[in-house]
């Protein structure tokens, strides 16, 4: 497996935006409701984080109806799971005491 | 457009989000399957040989292309319901490879010398007798498969 480029992501690093991309990178995608049970957030807070993602083009989002409800089910994009990877390879470069490379990246437009 | 300097974390600040990261990738994997989901697959497993049984004719061959496309159907139902009752859909880049392909080419190889015996033999129950022995093998794996994934919620509601 190739490792991601380490790459600080300033929309990402917001903490409940790390925690729904890092849920999100472990499956193919997951339903909004399974998302805020797991997270433990209440849906208007989950609503404006990953709406920030959507604009991001980190996260998409499909909606399928069952049981005459309709449900959204959220994924990570290709960008979304690229720049994912490459924060939190950030992240531990971080912690090893490893700046350099990133430094410039933490620039949120 | 206006751009703004984010500071980098500190490196405690970088390892406190290392484990929230953590903990976020975990909180699925404290799902426990539905039982009714290894029923319905040992069910369909189970019912493969039934083709065996159908006539060598031209009415026996549209049987068995409707038959198995029902089957390919209600299987196709059991993994969207499911899908649907967990809540996520599995990222198969993640799962390792000898995970699907162990059990896969197990089950194969059961499913093929069954078959093969039970066409040499011309005993149709043969067939069943393998397809029988991987369903029970799906029902038995079943048992640990939930217990280790209550463990799981267990621990992620521990760490809570």
């Amino acid at each position: 497996m190739r490792t991601p480029e380490p790459r600080f992501d300033p929309t990402i690093h917001a903490p409940n935006r790390l925690r729904i991309c890092a849920l999100l990178d472990a499956v193919q995608s997951a339903e909004f409701g399974t998302v805020q049970e797991k997270l433990d957030v209440s849906a208007s807070v989950l609503s404006k984080h990953v709406a920030v993602l959507v604009d991001a083009g980190y996260v998409q989002q499909r909606r399928a109806t069952r049981n005459t409800r309709q449900r959204v089910w959220l994924s990570l994009t290709d960008a979304g799971r690229t720049a994912y990877q490459g924060h939190v390879a950030a992240l531990r470069a971080i912690v090893a005491g490893d700046t350099e490379p990133f430094g410039q990246t933490a620039a949120r437009q | 457009m206006e751009t703004e300097q984010v500071p980098l974390p500190s490196p405690a600040d970088a390892a406190t989000a290392l484990r929230e990261v953590e903990q976020a990738r975990r909180a699925l994997d404290g799902t426990v399957p539905p039982w009714w989901y290894f029923v319905a697959m040992a069910t369909l497993v189970a019912i493969v040989p039934t083709v065996l049984l159908l006539p060598s004719s031209p009415l026996g061959g549209a049987g068995g292309i409707v038959g198995v496309a029902c089957w390919t159907t209600v299987l196709a139902l059991v993994i969207r319901t499911y899908m649907h009752r967990v809540g996520f859909t599995v990222r198969l880049q993640r799962l390792k490879l000898w995970h699907l392909a162990i059990p896969g080419l197990g089950s194969g190889l059961v499913m093929g010398v069954a078959v093969a015996l039970a066409s040499s033999y011309d005993r149709w129950w043969l067939g069943f007798f393998g397809s029988g022995t991987i369903a029970l093998a799906i029902l038995v794996w079943a048992v640990p498969m939930r217990r280790a994934a209550r463990r799981r919620q267990a621990s992620c509601v521990g760490a809570a």
